[in-house]
């Protein structure tokens, strides 16, 4: 019992990495329409950065900070300059743009900082907790603590600020929010901006645990799209549940099935996005979409 | 902003219509009826095969190698574009499905035998059956689904090669002392000859074939499907049916071109047939020009010949790394100025060149 509680607990701080990652990919699809294939490179470049910052000298207190600012930024400028020009010529240019980005991104990663994988130092230390005869590391609970605060300030913009309602309004229709006067363009942009700053917070938390390479978020990317499937596409939290409910499936299924450990632990994810697509498509806290035939 | 995963059907037509309407050579409206041997398009396309029929006998051996390698990607290229190029879906997953041709095809002549003409079949079989299934939970819903399976088979099928080791000889892959595709005796040719003749073929048959399919009464409604599903439903297409149908043509083509890509090289390893791999196919695919038989051709060349490329410039450390980051802005760059790909504005200069005389 202990030991499945063990692998419940660790699923769930594995989950929300996933889980923010997924809020990103959800993010996005809700803006621009479309999976964004690059989110999880855009994660390990932001886990790069703040390596770099680090090893540098700046203390974690301001590398997270500074590392959402800088993924903001990036986030946004891609809208800007990649995405733009292709935003009216249909959701298979969309696509493949992002494909590109996730060519692009990794490319790029690998040619700064080489392929191989480092071991990054966990910024919350390196001490274990014991709470009854579960076992805590501070990476898990500080890193746990940073993405539910992430998500927390990311569900509160969306649902109390003026911008957070601009963004909900351009999501569920883009040609009403123009008519009232929003800059649907600029809402994009902001969009994509919050979706690379909650996913570098992925990306830093994931580090340390996974070990840093360009392929950090290789895996991580299905297992988010695995949980923005299964909690609906169409949903912020359905995202965040998913991805917990992803990394404790993943979890559990590589300790108690036979056959599925190390990286086969991947045919979770897949068998989740395709039983969700055969069953309910529209994925646990996602509404149906009907189109009038 | 649909719900689920599904986009409006409204949304689809507008642009992506754009780029068929911009290759005149394809646009129903404009097409000259002439006489089969008046068409410039047949005679470029009679005089390329005379090239690939005499090309063996010109070049050596190891660039011809390099040619046939280009003709099997030509091969899984041409099945996406009738997947990407004509019905309007996506998949990042082509890479998957090559690799489950050549495997499926190796397979079968290393560990059992078959003659290595079976053994393209049986692979052919079982890539149309594999995206089939593929297809099967994706196009319950229309929209991006099918992107978000594809990926997820490309990322799963290297994995997949790993584990079932007994079967694919896990990371080392499998090899053969020899491709098994050699010429008879009697013909006096070298087997990279043979190789390449018989890829020529291969490559004019299915050109033809998709061709045909993508201009016939299916290809009418592949046509109708891309621009306005609603509308091709209307008009009695059974949508559904018929992208599973497209889908897992496309996926055979892809496995055709895997088999033979195999068994030429003589050589499978899971490391090819990453998720790179497939978004590398993906951009072969748009680079070329989706919408253009000739793009199929462009687009392999282009990502057969440019690591070979890089490599030579700045040494083979991070060639790798550099060609992935050239096909990315090559991506980018397509998708912003030239829609309809190299090949597609090849083909509207040239309209556009030959048309001005009958104008005036």
């Amino acid at each position: 019992m202990t030991e499945f509680l063990q692998q419940t607990v660790s699923g769930l701080t594995t989950g929300l990495v996933y889980a923010a990652l997924a809020l990103a990919i959800a993010l996005i699809f809700q803006g621009t329409g479309t999976l964004n294939f690059a989110q999880g490179e855009f994660a390990t470049l932001a886990a790069f950065v703040a390596f770099a910052l680090s090893t540098a000298g700046l203390s974690w207190w301001l590398v997270v900070p500074v590392l959402v600012v800088v993924a903001f930024v990036f986030g946004a400028g891609v809208e800007r300059l990649l995405v733009r020009p292709v935003e009216n010529s249909g959701p298979l240019a969309l696509l493949t743009v992002t494909a590109a980005l996730l060519l692009g991104t990794n490319a790029v990663t690998a040619l700064i900082w080489g392929t191989d994988v480092r071991s990054m130092p966990s910024p919350f230390g390196d001490s274990v907790f014991h709470v009854g005869a579960l076992t805590f590391t501070a990476q898990a609970l500080g890193g746990g603590a940073l993405v539910l605060v992430t998500m927390l300030v990311c569900g509160a913009v969306f649902r109390f600020t003026p911008l957070g309602l601009r963004l909900r309004a351009v999501a569920d229709n883009p040609d009403s929010a123009r008519l009232l006067g929003i800059s649907t363009g600029l809402m994009l942009a902001v969009g994509w901006g919050i979706a690379a700053a909650v996913g570098a917070i992925a990306g830093l938390v994931a580090a340390p645990t996974l070990g840093l390479s360009p392929e950090l978020m290789t895996n991580a990317l299905l297992l988010a799209l695995a949980a923005t499937t299964l909690g609906g596409f169409s949903s912020r939290l359905g995202a965040v549940v998913g991805g917990l409910l992803v990394g404790v499936l993943s979890n559990l299924a590589s300790r108690y099935v036979p056959g599925i450990g190390g990286d086969l632990q991947l045919v979770v994810p897949f068998a989740i996005i395709f039983l969700v697509l055969l069953v309910r498509p529209q994925g646990l806290f996602g509404r149906a979409s009907t189109v009038r035939a | 902003m649909a719900t689920s995963i599904s986009e409006p059907a409204g949304a689809v037509p507008a642009t992506q219509a754009a780029p068929g309407a911009a290759s005149a050579l394809t646009t129903p409206g404009r097409v000259v009826h002439r006489p089969i041997w008046r068409r410039p398009v047949t005679w470029a396309w009679t005089a390329l095969f005379v090239v690939g029929l005499l090309l063996p006998f010109l070049i050596s051996d190891y660039d011809l190698f390099k040619a046939t390698r280009v003709l099997t990607i030509a091969i899984a290229v041409a099945g996406l574009n009738l997947l990407i190029g004509r019905a309007g879906q996506i998949s990042a997953g082509h890479g998957a499905l090559y690799g489950l041709g050549a495997y499926t095809a190796m397979i079968l002549v290393k560990e059992l035998d078959w003659a290595w003409p079976l053994a393209v079949l049986a692979a052919v079989a079982v890539s149309g059956v594999a995206g089939w299934l593929i297809g099967l939970p994706a196009l319950r819903v229309r929209g991006l689904n099918l992107g978000l399976l594809t990926i997820a088979i490309a990322a799963v099928f290297p994995l997949l090669l790993n584990r079932f080791s007994g079967l694919t000889g896990g990371t080392v892959g499998l090899q053969l002392a020899g491709s098994p595709i050699t010429p008879p005796e009697s013909w006096g040719l070298t087997p990279e000859q043979f190789q390449f003749l018989l890829l020529v073929l291969v490559v004019t048959v299915v050109l033809v074939v998709l061709r045909n399919l993508s201009t016939g009464p299916l290809g009418r409604s592949i046509e109708a499907l891309r621009v306005n599903p609603l509308m091709a439903r209307s008009e009695g297409v059974d949508v559904n049916r018929l992208t599973l149908t497209v889908f897992g043509i496309s996926s055979a083509v892809a496995g055709l071109g895997g088999a033979l890509g195999g068994l030429v090289l003589a050589s499978t390893v899971p490391d090819s047939y990453s998720m790179f791999f497939s978004l590398t196919l993906l951009s072969a695919c748009v680079v070329g020009g989706s919408r253009t038989w000739a793009g199929a051709l462009l687009g392999a060349a282009f990502i057969v010949y440019l690591p070979d490329l890089i490599s030579q410039q700045i040494g083979s450390t991070t060639g790798g790394q550099w060609s992935q980051l050239v096909y990315a802005a090559a991506l980018l760059l397509t998708l912003f100025f030239l829609p309809s790909g190299v090949a597609g504005g090849i083909g509207r200069l040239l309209a556009r060149s030959t048309r001005r005389p009958e104008r005036t």
